[in-house]
């Protein structure tokens, strides 16, 4: 059925409305001359309608006028008609050609470059090459010579291992793979320096001539080991020399070092608690222009907002509109009072926190014993909490050579 | 072996030859999609068209469909389809006819 009503909008058809009493006899006649009629009904006694091909209906009219009937067409549908009315319309037409043309042009032009594969390398940067190669959004396809292209960038960007540029319809995309730049600091010569102040505990030099000794305490950037060029004499002390290799010292310094905590615990806290009102708000960013959607909180009570990017990608098209959810949430202040043991506790436990942020990981941590002092400022009775901790770790540091005059 | 093998095969024959019925002796088929159309295959024509009540002279006698609002989807030499509420189709055969 759907393939018949699709092939009769295509070949084009027409309703008649047909007035008389022998509709039977045109039915009857059209089915035996092979012309098929559907729809058929009667929309008042003695008037009928009826749907047939344009084709069948000049042969109708003839097999009408035998029995005396009036047959007129009320409408044309399908495609047929609708070219017959476009090509009265020369400015439709016009239009047509005009858009065909238009995309035609169109789509000889670079509307998008993107940079794919790379990993440290600024995209932008090899956007900006791609530029100045004549590789950029609005330039004709056909004047493009990619490996020139290639070469350029491939001049022009350091790190570049491979450069390849595919043009995909209006979009030409430049992959680029990383040159893995091996460190050549790893062996350059230089000294071993305190990383950080401490007391030296052990020191085993590995290259080098050692300037400190067990039980010394240095200062951060202090030369530990040297790799000065040196010799030893006759009783076996070394000796710096004049000239000669400089080496690149190595070794390892353990040291005690100690980490400072200071915490300013106010008897008097202020808690932010969550009253359960909440409610969302949309800002649409396009460009440098911001459309709000939803409420803004009330004056009455705090309200804390939390903003997240809802990311809006189609395929690897990113477009330039920006969707932000801001939730927030209404929270009560309360006030309450430490008494001076529960101060020193949330001290000590925001002091341990703090030390353990600045110890590498994976070196023990001893706390010394805490020194806590009541302080009396304009804002109201405090705690403040001093916490020390200690630790034996290297603090070998390898320097690059100083340049020597 | 063959006494139980050949009458099997002679009664497939039949069955299969007595398949078309409606083509060989041109008898009327009616086929009827719940209550809201009936095709007729091999009609002869259409007696009387209203939206009530529409007769078709077929080869046995006549078809009568009655209804409301029924109109004649479609109408070609061998096949009429009638569309609309169906209530009743009746057959009146003439003497003699199978």
């Amino acid at each position: 059925m759907v393939l018949r009503s699709l092939w009769s909008y295509l070949l084009g058809y027409v309703i008649i409305k047909v007035k008389g009493g022998k509709v039977e006899e045109l039915l009857n006649r059209a089915a035996r001359n092979g012309i098929s009629l559907w729809d058929c009904r009667q929309i008042a006694p003695g008037f009928y309608v009826a749907s047939l091909r344009i084709r069948s209906f000049r042969r109708l009219r003839h097999l009408v006028r035998q029995l005396g009937l009036d047959i007129r067409i009320v409408r044309r549908v399908g495609l047929p008609f609708l070219i017959q009315r476009a090509l009265g319309r020369p400015g439709f037409l016009l239009g047509v050609a005009a858009f065909a043309v238009l995309v035609y042009l169109l789509s000889g032009f670079i509307w998008f470059v993107d940079v794919q594969g790379y990993e440290s390398l600024d995209p932008q940067h090899v956007l900006q090459q791609a530029t100045e190669a004549g590789l950029k959004p609005g330039v004709r396809k056909d004047t493009l010579i990619l490996t020139d292209i290639e070469h350029h960038l491939m001049s022009t960007i350091p790190g570049l291992a491979w450069v390849g540029v595919t043009l995909e319809g209006t979009r030409a995309s430049v992959e680029v793979v990383e040159k893995v730049i091996v460190n050549k600091d790893e062996s350059a010569p230089g000294d071993v320096v305190a990383s950080k102040s401490g007391l030296i505990e052990q020191i085993i030099p590995m290259v080098g001539i050692p300037l400190v000794r067990e039980g010394d305490t240095v200062m951060a950037g202090q030369v530990l080991i040297s790799g000065r060029p040196h010799y030893f004499d006759e009783t076996g002390a070394a000796r710096f020399a004049a000239e000669g290799l400089y080496q690149r010292a190595e070794g390892i310094v353990k040291a005690r070092v100690w980490y400072e905590a200071k915490v300013d615990v106010p008897l008097t806290q202020v808690e932010e608690v969550p009253t359960g009102q909440k409610f969302r708000a949309f800002r649409i960013t396009i460009g440098d222009r911001q459309v709000r959607l939803g409420r803004k909180p009330p004056q009455q009570g705090v309200w804390i907002e939390q903003e997240k990017e809802i990311p809006i990608v189609w395929g690897q098209t990113q477009f330039p509109v920006q969707v932000t959810e801001i939730e927030y949430f209404e929270v009560e202040r309360r006030e309450y009072t430490l008494d001076r043991d529960e101060a020193a506790e949330v001290g000590i436990a925001e002091a341990e926190a703090a030390l353990k942020q600045q110890v590498p990981e994976g070196v023990p941590l001893k706390f010394l014993p805490v020194e806590i002092e009541d302080m009396d400022s304009s804002e109201g009775q405090r705690l403040q909490v001093l916490l020390v901790g200690e630790t034996v770790e290297n603090i070998a540091q390898i320097t690059k050579i100083p340049q020597e005059p | 072996m063959f006494n139980g093998f050949l009458p099997k095969i002679s009664r497939r024959l039949i069955d299969m030859m007595e398949m078309p019925k409606d083509v060989f002796l041109d008898l009327p088929k009616t086929t009827v999609f719940g209550s809201v159309q009936a095709v007729l295959e091999n009609h002869k024509g259409v007696l009387e068209y209203t939206p009530e009540k529409i007769r078709v002279r077929t080869s046995l006698g006549e078809v009568t469909i009655t209804g409301k609002h029924l109109k004649i989807g479609s109408i070609a030499p061998s096949e009429l389809v009638v569309d609309g509420q169906i209530a009743d189709i009746a057959l009146a055969a003439k003497e003699g006819r199978a």
